[in-house]
């Protein structure tokens, strides 16, 4: 049975890793190193090429679980690391000074891989910044003339990562 | 005419003879021409293109970036980063010495750490890099990285980047993007880091890119920092191994001063 890729992408410290973290069935693969710019004040590592996970579904479908480098000058690896990929799952931090421009930003940067695939949006930390709301984000999608869908998630929850895969993979058989 | 054409045979194979005896010289000094070539060359490209020669071909961070995909979020950087000195302006040694340091031997990335996190968090984050070295440690690096080149005379770049992708200092021979190779090696390098953990070996030492004109290693300096070499096949694997071991050696001793 042909492996399946989903893709985690969003701005650094959204939770990419952990979320990988949270449901891979063996330690991750990951390529963390020191943060050595303005991102060390909100983490000590970054990842820099990949994070790899995998998780079986219980007809023994196998799913690959590979996390982005959040920051930009890594698009190189965006695109490598999207071909062949079945879906998308975008984290995005409620903290962050501007969560709907940073979704945008994926979204635009993904845009080739979107029209062929589905996507899925989580949104960590808005137990710590409460706005925007998810109909926010569900307006700003809807501005931009897209449907997906959002929902709030603790990347660090087992259940929630698994929900949004769920959701993804829903949406997948739907489309 | 038979004793000035024995003269001239007794010459030539002198030649011969001392071409054979001191080949590695030769060697050297082949390698030497064509580096001087190269250097030649690119001083001619430049002035056709009408730049002023290797001054502008090294330390071009700002030229060499990538355009944004999107407007950064911009944001207020209440902290006082320090401003890293272009390598065209780094002074000697001797110079620098006199400077007042700016946060001597103390990790920066521990001082400032307080003050950052009241940055305003852009998509990239500040560029400006929170590793802290004094004007003398950067012109000691560069009199290595420099050195490095000397001794290596296919090496046409040899960069100093941080390992999360931000180039600190470099010195290129050929119009190359610093930052792109800065930041795709940091990948590379923490690519194979992994895998060598993956594969239960320690300690990746090198991340060699062997292609058909040349090659790309990349090797650790510290926690922080990486050191990447680009050479032409111009010089053996082993000598650019050896070589850029020690300079990352000696770039260790300096930078943990």
């Amino acid at each position: 049975m042909k492996q399946i890729k989903f893709i985690f992408t969003g701005p650094p410290g959204a939770g990419k890793t952990t979320a990988i973290a949270a449901i891979s069935e063996f330690p991750p693969v990951s390529t963390d190193v020191f943060s050595t710019d303005g991102l060390a004040a909100v983490k000590e590592k970054t990842t820099v090429a990949m994070d790899f996970g995998q998780i079986t579904l219980d007809n023994g479908q196998k799913i690959g679980l590979y996390g982005t480098p959040g920051q930009q000058r890594f698009k190189f690896m965006w695109d490598i690391l999207v071909q062949g990929g079945l879906g998308l799952i975008v984290l995005v931090d409620n903290r962050r000074a501007d969560p709907l421009k940073d979704l945008g930003i994926y979204l635009d940067n993904f845009a080739e891989f979107i029209k062929s695939t589905d996507v899925v949006i989580g949104v960590t930390c808005s137990d710590l910044k409460e706005t925007p709301s998810i109909d926010d984000y569900q307006n700003y999608l809807q501005a931009r003339n897209q449907v997906f869908p959002v929902f709030a998630i603790d990347a660090r929850n087992k259940a929630d990562v698994l929900f949004l895969l769920d959701t993804l993979l829903t949406c997948l058989e739907i489309s | 005419m038979v004793c000035v054409w024995n003269a001239l045979l007794a010459m030539k194979l002198k030649g011969k003879w001392a071409s054979f005896i001191f080949g590695l010289k030769g060697q050297a000094k082949k390698a030497q021409t064509a580096s001087e070539n190269l250097d030649a060359d690119q001083d001619r490209a430049a002035l056709l293109e009408g730049d002023d020669g290797d001054a502008k071909l090294i330390n071009k961070a700002s030229e060499n970036r990538d355009e944004p995909i999107q407007d950064r979020t911009e944001g207020p950087t209440p902290f006082e980063a320090v401003e890293w000195p272009n390598i065209g302006t780094l002074p000697t040694i001797e110079e620098a010495e006199t400077f007042p340091a700016q946060t001597s031997t103390e990790s920066g990335r521990h001082v400032i750490d307080h003050e950052l996190k009241v940055q305003e968090m852009g998509m990239e984050h500040d560029d400006r890099l929170i590793v802290n070295y004094t004007k003398l440690q950067l012109t000691q690096c560069d009199r290595q990285l420099k050195e490095f080149m000397q001794l290596c005379p296919g090496v046409y770049g040899a960069l100093i980047s941080t390992v999360d992708g931000h180039e600190l200092l470099y010195t290129l021979k050929r119009d190359l993007p610093a930052h792109k190779i800065s930041t795709m090696n940091s990948s590379l390098l923490a690519l194979g880091e992994s895998i060598a953990r993956e594969s239960q070996q320690r300690l990746c030492q090198f991340v060699i890119l062997e292609n058909s004109d040349g090659r790309v290693v990349s090797l650790r300096v510290n926690d922080l920092l990486m050191l990447t070499c680009i050479s032409s096949k111009e010089i053996n694997l082993g000598m650019l191994l050896s070589v850029g071991r020690n300079t990352a050696s000696k770039l260790q001793e300096i930078l943990s001063d």
